[in-house]
């Protein structure tokens, strides 16, 4: 388990977290989703090793990777936001340098870059001059740099960030084989559409600190419950607007013409019924649906 | 390998194109001078006169200062094209959590430095050989030439790969360098002189203080140039200028151990300054890891 406690993080006179908590469980995929991208890249750069806390430890397994940090680094693979690539080095001589900083020697080091190559589909580049690779495979040759080292945890910093919708579901196939592998990750991403699904775990940050976690599952069937829902009623908006009355867990109820917006505290189940009551009621309803979910959006709220 | 960045960095600058077009015009100019001197003294070439070995004794000092001048310009340029600030600072991010990294990263930068000099040096071996055979100059002196570029590439790539480690921007760590270099080179000379005079202004005896010419004697070591003077003075034969200007300062330089050690240490200073720099690049890395 990865642990954040009490970290908080100054650069430059300024507060970058503030008391930051968070526990992440062995073999899970974290989201870190929010608008303070700051702290978050901040947090997977402080796990990875390069930026110390000012306050605070960051555990593995119970031992702070402060701690002998000799050994820690090796346990952790980082992906930045921003990654530089010297242009003039072939892509076997750009894994040979990370190889041989992370002191993977031997004749696995040939068989540790194979397996990479494959993983990634990127057998072929392997004589390639860096500059000559085409842009979309960039990001995936900085992951590839990434788990070259074959550690524990990875924690990537916006690596769907100007990828298309197909390249990030290559992307996520990806990271899935190696959470099979028994890998976790840490990624601080924007929410897309298909990463709903990837995040096993999802923890809100803003301004430093974070808002809730939990897994994906639960925030979202809790956002869910905070968004409000639209009805469209063409005829007996009175007969329908008596229901929502009655129903105790509907609340701040807004009329506009035939536009009712409402908000429901039930869960799907309780949403049926009270449509089924709705309709039961004679009102004439035309639409019934909740507000498409932004989490981070509804959380901020 | 030991220092993973050496492999890389040697083969980052092998495949630039720059290296081999610095190759060529650094022995262009420097065949172009050979030329020139010969074309200058055609008769005793033409003629088959004995000639004078003191005429051509000028032409290897040019063209050994030629090649000191060429490392003091050319380091900040070669370490420049090592940092390519933004992006090398983005390759950073990726490997700053390794521990060590800073020292080898800095080791591999001042190495490759070193190395492309001494390609320079050895690709003008030819021409500075022939004019070490005209001159009659002993090969040690070219061997000690050679010593003379290493030693500098080194002050100088020091000072250069400091500041391109902390300043953000090329073009700042480019004139930060030019301007230390400067300092080094013709601040402390301008120092020296004000302490001089300012000590012959409050002194009754119109003689200058011993602290002042003590103080005076340790920046001239920190010279740069002090310990090329040697070198210079060992083929002419003289004292060499900072010889010369140590006699301004009231010390009697007839002593040929003084000038010996004078210029040992100057050298011995051109590595510590060296070594100051490196260690301090190291340091600041580290630190804006921690920060």
């Amino acid at each position: 388990m990865l642990e954040f406690q009490n970290i908080s993080i100054y650069r430059r006179e300024k507060r970058i977290l503030d008391d930051f908590n968070l526990k992440i469980p062995d073999g899970a995929i974290m989201g870190l989703l929010g608008s303070d991208s700051k702290a978050k890249s901040m947090i997977l750069a402080a796990a990875s090793g390069s930026q110390a806390p000012d306050y605070g430890q960051i555990l593995l397994n119970g031992v702070s990777i402060y701690q002998g940090r000799s050994r820690s680094y090796q346990n952790f693979g980082y992906m930045p936001r921003e990654y530089g690539f010297y242009d003039l080095l072939r892509v076997d001589e750009y894994f040979e340098l990370f190889l041989s900083l992370y002191k993977v020697n031997g004749r696995y080091r040939q068989k540790r870059m194979e397996e990479v190559a494959e993983l990634f589909g990127i057998r072929q580049y392997m004589s390639a001059f860096i500059m000559e690779l085409p842009a979309e495979m960039l990001p995936f040759l900085c992951l590839a740099k990434t788990v070259l080292h074959d550690p524990e945890w990875l924690l990537l910093d916006e690596p769907f960030a100007n990828l298309n919708s197909s390249s990030r579901n290559s992307m996520i196939k990806i990271l899935l084989m190696l959470q099979e592998e028994g890998k976790s990750i840490v990624v601080n991403s924007q929410m897309f559409p298909e990463t709903r699904d990837f995040f096993t775990d999802v923890a809100l940050v803003e301004d430093g600190r974070v808002v809730v976690e939990g897994e994906t599952e639960d925030i979202f069937e809790t956002a869910l419950k905070k968004s409000p829902v639209r009805m469209h009623v063409l005829a007996g908006l009175d007969e329908a607007l008596e229901v929502l009355k009655m129903n105790t867990l509907v609340d701040r109820v807004t009329v506009d013409e035939k536009e009712v917006i409402f908000r429901f505290n039930g869960g799907e189940r309780e949403e049926a019924e009270l449509l089924t009551d709705l309709v039961a009621s004679g009102a004439f309803i035309q639409k019934f649906m909740r507000d498409r979910v932004n989490i981070e959006e509804v959380f901020r709220r | 390998m030991i220092n993973p960045f050496l492999k890389t960095e040697w083969l980052r600058e092998g495949r630039n194109i720059r290296l081999p077009l610095m190759i060529i015009f650094y022995i262009a100019i420097m065949a172009f001078i050979m030329i020139l001197f010969m074309v200058f003294n055609e008769e005793s070439f033409q003629q088959g006169y004995y000639y004078d070995t003191t005429t051509y004794q000028y032409q290897f000092l040019i063209i050994s200062t030629f090649q000191i001048i060429t490392v003091l310009l050319l380091t900040p340029f070669t370490v420049s094209r090592l940092f390519i600030v933004d992006k090398e600072k983005n390759m950073l991010e990726q490997f700053e959590m390794v521990p060590g990294v800073s020292f080898q990263y800095v080791t591999a930068k001042i190495i490759l430095v070193l190395a492309v000099h001494v390609l320079l040096f050895i690709s003008g071996l030819p021409v500075s050989a022939l004019s070490c055979i005209y001159t009659g100059i002993s090969g040690v002196k070219l061997l000690r030439l050679g010593a003379m570029i290493f030693l500098y590439a080194f002050w100088s790539g020091a000072i250069s790969i400091f500041f391109y480690t902390v300043c953000s921007k090329s073009v700042w760590a480019f004139a930060s360098t030019f301007f230390v270099q400067l300092m080094f080179g013709i601040g402390t000379l301008m120092l020296t002189e004000v302490f001089r005079n300012g000590s012959l202004m409050m002194s009754d005896t119109g003689r200058i203080a011993p602290e002042i010419v003590a103080v005076c004697l340790i920046l001239l070591a920190f010279n740069p140039l002090s310990s090329y003077m040697g070198f210079y003075g060992s083929i002419t034969g003289d004292i060499g200028i900072f010889g010369t200007f140590c006699s301004h300062l009231g010390i009697d330089t007839s002593d040929k151990w003084f000038i010996l050690l004078f210029y040992k240490v100057s050298s011995l200073a051109c590595v510590l300054v060296g070594v100051l720099f490196l260690s301090l690049s190291v340091w600041y890395m580290d630190k804006r890891r921690r920060t």
